[in-house]
């Protein structure tokens, strides 16, 4: 590879700043790789519920025991009839539409019945139910909406778009999502090419991709009110 | 007079800051970044055989046969160079830090006391409440600390 140098000099002024301030910035509990992961599909969850209530749903939080306050998500993926930790989903009641459900980092059956974990699954209750009862897993062809989230500090690795484009061709790519908080041109345009949703630089101080991102959910959400009114 | 560091000393030196306070994921990811190298589009003129009369076969005629002919967009790959390393730096700690604090602070209003548990419960992550008001200072002289020196980079190139 080429490669041009630069003779930039670096003040130890600017340098001991950024030092510095980098200690006290952090909590190391959330400082890990896998923490902010977790925190970026919180996140997107969150932009999920915002866009529902948008349309005017009512959510009411719940695990396994019935209503809850507290809020309990997954570190790693799950199946939805887990009983190990009694772990929070978002009930979601859009206005004229049966009831859903959204949950984090749940597992789904796709068409080839292989599982694939969902960051953000949005499922019907009726579903989500017959998965607890009979401890079964969902079956992809009944989400409706799925998030793929990605956080990371530089581009996204291209093999992450690849392993996506392969799920949605297993679980139906009509609303399947791919969110990541930074941007990668050449991600981007193998997504663009094989028209898949996606949306980058997922950030709270980007209000524009947020306000985009939560349109596109509502799309999804808006479709399955049509479909089932 | 300040005593001024090259940019790669400077990378250097944060590189090892970030190891020690448990950033060394963000290390890796770039230092990878790094290896893969800086995605750029270049146009280049495509080479061609010129028609040949007769029977020859241009293909089996040497190289400078070769004619360059229209110019076309190609991807290629170069080397970043030290301060493109150094704000690649600057950025992930961005992502890694000042990023995650906001999404932390969001999150936390929309979950309060969100906790996230492992099935087997041996990973458990309380996400406090006003953790980032606590942080408030230091996420403000950080952010204010890259942003100088983002722009200083970004001078000594417009020199």
């Amino acid at each position: 590879m080429q490669r041009s140098v630069n003779h930039m000099a670096v003040s130890d002024e600017l340098l001991n700043a950024v030092q510095s301030a980098l200690g006290p910035a952090i909590v190391p509990s959330l400082s890990t790789s896998s923490a902010s992961s977790d925190l970026f599909e919180a996140y997107v969850l969150g932009i999920v519920l915002d866009a529902a209530r948008d349309l005017g749903a009512q959510v009411e939080y719940r695990n396994r025991n019935g209503p809850t306050n507290q809020f309990v998500f997954r570190t790693s993926p799950g199946f939805i009839f887990s009983t190990a930790q009694l772990y929070t989903y978002a009930s979601i009641a859009l206005p004229n539409a049966p009831l859903i459900e959204a949950h984090m980092g749940v597992q789904v059956a796709g068409r080839s019945e292989v599982l694939h974990e969902c960051d953000v699954a949005v499922l019907p209750h009726t579903e989500a139910q017959t998965c607890r009862v009979n401890s079964v897993h969902p079956r992809s062809s009944k989400l409706i909406l799925a998030v793929e989230c990605k956080f990371y500090t530089v581009s996204l690795p291209l093999h992450l778009a690849r392993s996506f484009i392969g799920l949605g061709v297993d679980i139906g790519a009509g609303d399947c999502h791919f969110v990541v908080n930074t941007n990668s041109y050449v991600i981007e345009k193998l997504l663009a090419h094989h028209k898949r949703h996606w949306e980058h630089q997922l950030v709270p101080g980007a209000p524009l991709v947020v306000g985009r991102l939560r349109n596109s959910f509502q799309i999804a959400f808006k479709n399955f009110i049509a479909k089932n009114q | 007079m300040p005593a001024e560091l090259s940019s790669r000393e400077a990378f250097e030196n944060v590189i090892a800051t970030l190891s020690e306070k448990g950033l060394a994921w963000v290390v890796n990811q770039v230092r990878h970044q790094i290896e893969l190298g800086k995605p750029i589009t270049r146009r280049a003129k495509e080479l061609y055989y010129p028609r040949r009369s007769g029977e020859e076969d241009s293909r089996f005629a040497s190289d400078p046969a070769l004619r360059p002919g229209r110019e076309v967009q190609f991807r290629a790959t170069v080397e970043y160079t030290d301060d493109e390393r150094l704000q690649l730096l600057l950025s992930a700690i961005q992502q890694a830090v000042l990023n995650t604090a906001a999404i932390e602070e969001v999150v936390t209003r929309q979950f309060p006391g969100l906790t996230f548990v492992s099935e087997e419960a041996d990973v458990r992550i309380v996400v406090g409440e006003g953790e980032t008001d606590n942080r408030a200072a230091a996420l403000l002289h950080l952010q204010t600390a890259i942003d100088e020196l983002n722009a200083a980079i970004g001078e000594s190139h417009g020199r």
